[in-house]
């Protein structure tokens, strides 16, 4: 595997809405309880992904997606179904994690270590690490970048399904984008992550 | 090839989802700018990263507590909403129906006879009925015997009135069934008395100030008639807010 290779992911098929989930969600509006639990079902792990990401710890993922369904359920009479339903959810994610980061922020927080940690142990757990160094840089980028970010590279949406999902202008969501992408860099260099690293052409 | 240009070409790609690899010219500026090579691996690092960090697993019950929490998911408003509308409709035409003939709902000690427009309509009452005539209010004491005798006057009036209508029932009526609330009776019994009452020869000449009073009455049993007998207005040519007043009243502008 070519070190682009983790540069380009296998772009989600598109989901246009079905008749099966048509039906799913008017058997949830009849009030089935089966027909609610397969609708959760289905897209709790894209709503706890979202979740997870955006406010970088499990429990409160866990409470705002928890949170998303239940209004998700209680206002699914709202639902056009001329929309595509996917953002519509994640826009609900979007909402729910932004009020628990609004809150963290009125609250006394621990402190986040911005201070890369000198260890001189044999790095064995590299891999692990490198993905810690990501979701803490990740949870310093602003919380609309972070989720425009979180939304077009781990959940694949184009960049109209997110100005959908976020109500901002599809040039706002690029910008947005863009702009989580170079955070990331700079936090992994602050931290020492990209210290000498360098690209290393190869043949191509 | 800058470092400006090779930045905006390196976002354009990942925006596309486009490998780099692809692009030679970024690829040998990258091989000749450190900057740019550390942009470069930057990135390669930032996708491992997040392929890496997966989310952790989610707790076992999660959707058990969701459905447990969200309460059964509204209907949409258009299939309850045409029935809500008709009940409330029978309702308001109920309560319009009621208000003449349930006087003995209303305290007596707050109303006084001029509030009562509609007295001299009610048919006899089932014997066990509580209605009383209404008493003037006792905190209005300087017009307390001005109004007793226009009250008496009034019944005295109406009981005229009621004995000269010709198909009025018999001053005793059935008392209702055993297991028949009175509100029930009086539903049962509106139709009927509302096709017995007639309101066009009421006199107003000995009380003047009873012709507001008739005007009411009128109006009510007009809208009555119209909603629960299902028939037109006895005075088509009349609008409705325009009352058929006898010939010897004056008609106020």
């Amino acid at each position: 595997m070519d070190e682009y290779s983790s540069l380009l992911r296998p772009r989600r098929p598109s989901t246009p809405l079905t008749d099966d989930l048509r039906q799913l969600v008017k058997r949830c509006l009849a009030g089935q309880q089966a027909a609610m639990v397969e609708l959760v079902d289905r897209y709790r792990g894209r709503v706890f992904g979202l979740c997870y990401r955006m406010l970088g710890q499990r429990q409160d993922a866990e409470d705002a997606a928890q949170e998303t369904f239940v209004r998700l359920l209680k206002n699914l009479g709202q639902w056009d179904p001329q929309r595509d339903f996917e953002p519509w959810l994640l826009a609900i994610a979007g909402n729910r994690c932004r009020t628990a980061l609004a809150k963290r922020q009125r609250r006394p927080a621990t402190q986040t270590i911005t201070q890369p940690i000198l260890d001189s142990t044999p790095d064995t757990h590299a891999a692990q690490n490198l993905a810690e160094e990501v979701e803490l840089a990740l949870c310093q980028v602003r919380g609309e970048y972070r989720q425009a970010f979180v939304l077009f590279h781990e959940h694949e949406m184009s960049y109209a399904e997110i100005a959908e999902t976020m109500s901002c202008p599809l040039g706002t969501v690029k910008t947005w984008v863009h702009r989580a992408r170079r955070e990331l860099i700079s936090q992994l260099r602050i931290r020492g992550v990209i210290a000498e690293a360098s690209y290393e052409l190869h043949d191509v | 090839m800058n470092c400006t240009t090779f930045e905006s070409r390196l976002q354009s790609l990942l925006d596309e989802r486009l490998r780099p690899q692809a692009d030679n010219d970024l690829l040998m500026h990258a091989d000749g700018c450190a900057e740019c090579s550390h942009m470069l691996a930057g990135y390669e690092l930032l996708w491992d990263g997040l392929e890496l960090a997966e989310p952790p697993a989610m707790s076992a019950d999660f959707t058990q507590r969701v459905v447990g929490l969200a309460e059964p998911a509204s209907l949409p408003r258009q299939v309850w909403s045409a029935p809500v509308r008709a009940l409330a409709t029978v309702a308001a035409l109920i309560l319009i129906a009621l208000a003449p003939l349930t006087r003995s709902l209303w305290s007596p000690s707050t109303k006084s006879a001029d509030e009562h427009p509609v007295a001299a309509a009610s048919g006899p009452l089932p014997a066990d009925s509580s209605v009383k005539p209404a008493r003037p209010s006792s905190s209005d004491a300087a017009q307390v015997p001005q109004i007793e005798a226009i009250h008496s006057v009034a019944s005295d009036a109406a009981s005229e009135h009621l004995a000269q209508s010709p198909a009025l029932p018999p001053s005793t009526d059935p008392a209702p069934p055993g297991n028949t609330s009175n509100l029930e009776w009086l539903i049962a019994e509106i139709p009927s008395r509302l096709s017995e009452v007639s309101v066009e020869n009421f006199d107003t000449e000995k009380i003047p100030g009873m012709r507001p009073l008739a005007s009411s009455f009128h109006v009510t049993i007009t809208l009555l008639r119209r909603s629960l007998l299902g028939g037109k207005d006895q005075n088509p040519e009349k609008p409705q807010a325009i009352l058929a007043l006898p010939a010897t009243l004056p008609v106020v502008s």
